[in-house]
């Protein structure tokens, strides 16, 4: 049972973290950030 | 595998922390979301886009019976062109004839199916049904993403059309070469410009006749 459990533990933190990466590259990829210069320009909005 | 603690693991011939192991697994799966985030980011954008119009039921106008003779006008541009309503519903918008977005439709992305078209990017980089340059969608206040979103890509491209329809004074020849090439090409006569865009002026003045006449 324990062991059970464990692996679906292990199977939910995959899909998070899965998703989480997913989120994140999708984002990156997607947003209008092109050059340093603009970068520079959100971080200090 | 397991050692009598169970703190550690054998890997190819070394006792590893378990703790480790799962650690570069995590990253690994991360890195692995990431790629694929990367990737297919925008097809998951333009699938849940498509579906949301499927839900809005914009067909249901169409079907009446007492307008057989539209109906089937219209299943005849439905095998030809994807989101044949949406096209109706931004060509009457912006005032123009429908059979212009829908000439440019199957001039751009005419040789994929339905589905692939949402989805298209070519080698310039123009996205979408109607191959969309992305500054286009910027100068309107739009995102790249948003032109896999099929409403946004067929609306702007009927704006874009209405555009270069009242500049060239509705002239077909112009508006197509503008459409591919820009300015530049469309104040050129047809056989002076470049080969790219001669060959899409005449395939779409053809297709053009095909469609309005239907």
């Amino acid at each position: 049972m324990l062991k059970i459990l464990r692996i679906l533990l292990l199977v939910a933190i995959t899909m998070l973290v899965f998703l989480f990466g997913g989120y994140l590259g999708g984002s990156l990829v997607n947003s209008d950030i092109k050059s340093v210069n603009s970068l520079v320009h959100f971080f200090n909005k | 595998m397991y050692n009598k603690e169970g703190q550690t693991m054998k890997i190819l011939g070394k006792e590893v922390p378990k703790n480790k192991v799962l650690l570069a697994y995590l990253v690994f799966v991360f890195v692995v979301g990431f790629i694929f985030g990367v990737k297919y980011t925008h097809v998951f954008y333009a699938y849940i886009s498509s579906r949301e119009i499927a839900s809005l039921q914009e067909y249901k106008g169409l079907y009446l019976k007492s307008e057989f003779y539209k109906v089937q006008r219209d299943k005849k541009f439905e095998k030809k062109v994807a989101y044949w309503n949406l096209i109706k519903k931004y060509s009457k918008q912006y005032g123009i004839d429908p059979a212009i977005p829908a000439t440019v439709q199957v001039l751009e992305t005419g040789y994929l199916p339905f589905d692939q078209r949402v989805v298209a990017v070519s080698r310039a980089g123009a996205i979408g049904l109607q191959q969309i340059m992305p500054f286009h969608a910027k100068a309107n206040g739009y995102k790249k993403i948003d032109l896999y979103n099929p409403y946004i890509n067929i609306k702007l491209s009927c704006m874009l059309l209405s555009q270069l329809h009242k500049k060239y004074g509705g002239n077909m020849d112009k508006i197509l070469s503008a459409y591919n090439g820009g300015h530049r090409q469309a104040i050129k006569i047809n056989s002076k410009r470049i080969p790219e865009t001669r060959r899409y002026v005449i395939k779409g003045i053809n297709s053009y006749q095909k469609l309005s006449s239907l």
